[in-house]
């Protein structure tokens, strides 16, 4: 027996010849449409979604009511049937930061009115970077079902990973904020600098949170080995304990990115005046070389997305 | 003035060539395999050359069986799947009413989902509040409106979801079959809203196996098969040639293949 099944199609239209006509019909009036006699009609070529860098952040910003909405149901999805509700993210950031810095201070005798401001703030950043990362790796396979219902721009959906941080965040800040009062002794103008510190670590986490988004649609281990590895990262990065502890360690925090990225926010806070300059200097590069790699790989992987999630 | 055309456009998708089974080999073998240096280890041609050009007034069917296209074709037609060679032209708002059911953020109550979605669909905050007062009453859930999207049956999901997408006025209309659950009060309800909605749309394209469907709304047809277009012409002629195909397909004994074409070329190396 032929392989019908391989020639069925084109056995039939060859029968009723009306298959080659409707589409000789078609070819013609997009031939018509090319040299334009489609009546003056304003068609255009629907641009590739998704390549342009410019234009697709100039449509996801449009959309950005979108992205904090969502960022927000996001945020408070976990605790939603908490009694105490989202109240549990601040308590979670206390209860960790209060008792780790209490058991700390006793294990290794330091003085409780610099350290746990110290683990504080250090852990306040590190809450950040950490979920920015874990949330921009899975950003896209999140929102696969969005992603194939309409062609919004994918750019919202690591914009939505970051918002949902920063909501996370704000309810720690009060927390932060106490803990400045409290425990330093006269209030300085340069502890605002906090705060330009704090938005160049959520630049920074942007452009990092696309990359990462765009990248584990082709590579989907990289969600878990940033998973695991940030663990990891955790104890090698001084945040439970101070870069100047052993002369002969000091290559695990001169050499780690994380150190400065924390540093741009906990050394005004602290007031650590020598090392908020080169914190801010590695922060501010490392921005720049991750916008740069951001929309690289933006123009160079992003179309694919959708086909990746759908296929 | 609204308009869309396909100028030999097909779409294929990259198969992330898990090991097959079976198959031995070393970890770096293996991953080799499977990501191929970043590239993706075959790919499948799910539309294959489609030449297609609609002009206000023109609504299409489209026919084939399950995973001859027809959803892949509506998705590129919305701008979600770009096209991997030819290009696609437009002109105007499209809507696509894919699969409405998923998509809703579950522990938001129906009234912040009506927001979210219709924001998703291309509505601006305040268009989507100056219809939310309509949408609810069309989906009719009562106080459950209130309630997050997780609690609801699907019954009353699908008539909220419904409601969402049909109160969009594009003038490019692309539906997917999807119609169906809900009782039959809504679905009478439903039939008149979307008559209404097609009624105000330039172009319509409609994926179904429903034949009373189709012809109802549609005045041309196209019938694909494994992802090419292998009849267009007016709908009563298109639905007699995909039944001709069903029946020929099931003479030869053959089921329809699930995908397209397939090249695995480096699968072969290995």
């Amino acid at each position: 027996m032929v392989a019908v099944g391989d020639t069925a199609g084109r056995t039939l239209g060859r029968g009723t010849g009306d298959m080659t006509a409707g589409i000789w019909t078609t070819r013609l009036r997009v031939a018509a449409l090319r040299f334009g006699l489609w009546m003056g009609s304003p068609l255009r070529p629907a641009k590739g979604a998704n390549t342009n860098f410019v234009r697709d952040a100039a449509r996801a910003w449009r959309m950005s009511a979108f992205a904090r909405s969502l960022a927000y149901h996001r945020a408070i999805a976990r605790n939603r049937q908490a009694y105490l509700g989202a109240l549990w993210m601040p308590l979670g950031f206390v209860l960790f930061a209060g008792g780790i810095s209490l058991l700390w201070a006793q294990i290794f005798d330091r003085p409780l009115n610099t350290y746990l401001p110290y683990v504080t703030f250090g852990l306040f950043v590190w809450n950040l970077i950490l979920g920015s990362l874990v949330d921009g790796a899975r950003a896209m396979q999140e929102s696969r079902n969005l992603i194939l219902q309409s062609n919004t721009p994918i750019l919202i959906y690591p914009l939505t990973a970051m918002l949902k941080q920063s909501i996370m965040a704000a309810y720690n800040i009060p927390f932060v904020i106490l803990v400045a009062i409290a425990f330093s002794p006269a209030f300085d103008p340069a502890m605002l600098l906090a705060l330009p510190g704090l938005l160049l670590v959520w630049v920074l986490g942007l452009a990092v949170c696309i990359t990462l988004s765009i990248l584990c649609t082709y590579v989907p281990d990289l969600s878990e080995l940033i998973a695991s590895g940030l663990r990891f990262v955790f104890f090698f990065t001084p945040i439970l304990w101070l870069p100047n502890t052993r002369e002969g360690l000091h290559h695990i925090w001169m050499w780690n990115p994380f150190y400065y990225v924390i540093e741009v926010v906990r050394a005004p806070l602290s007031g650590n005046h020598e090392i908020a300059p080169l914190a801010f200097a590695v922060t501010g590069a490392l921005t720049l070389i991750a916008w740069l790699v951001a929309v690289f790989v933006y123009r160079r992987f992003a179309g694919a997305v959708p086909t990746r999630l759908g296929g | 003035m609204a308009g869309l055309i396909l100028e030999n456009v097909s779409v294929s998708f990259p198969i992330r060539g898990a090991p097959a089974q079976g198959k031995r080999g070393g970890v770096m073998q293996r991953l080799r395999s499977a990501y191929g240096g970043g590239r993706a280890t075959g790919s499948a041609t799910v539309l294959s050359n489609l030449w297609l050009s609609l002009k206000p007034g023109d609504s299409l069917a489209i026919l084939g069986h399950n995973g001859a296209g027809k959803s892949t074709l509506l998705r590129t037609m919305a701008g979600v799947y770009p096209p991997s060679t030819g290009r696609m032209w437009t002109d105007g708002v499209v809507a696509p009413i894919l699969s409405p059911q998923v998509g809703f953020v579950p522990n938001a109550s129906g009234y912040e989902n009506i927001a979210l979605r219709g924001m998703l669909l291309g509505m601006s905050r305040r268009e989507v509040d100056a219809k939310t007062e309509e949408i609810r009453a069309f989906a009719d859930i009562g106080d459950w409106i209130h309630e997050p999207v997780a609690t609801y049956s699907s019954g009353m999901a699908l008539r909220l979801a419904f409601a969402i997408c049909t109160s969009m006025r594009p003038d490019i209309l692309l539906i997917d079959e999807w119609i169906g659950a809900g009782d039959a009060l809504f679905m009478q309800r439903a039939g008149e809203r979307l008559e209404e909605l097609v009624g105000s749309v330039e172009i319509l394209v409609l994926a179904s196996h429903r034949d009373s469907i189709l012809r109802k709304f549609c005045n041309q047809g196209i019938v694909l098969d494994r992802g090419a277009i292998v009849f267009h012409g007016s709908v009563a002629d298109a639905i007699s040639f995909h039944g001709e195909l069903v029946r020929l397909y099931a003479e030869s004994g053959r089921d329809a293949r699930p995908i397209g074409r397939i090249d695995f070329p480096s699968l072969s190396d290995v």
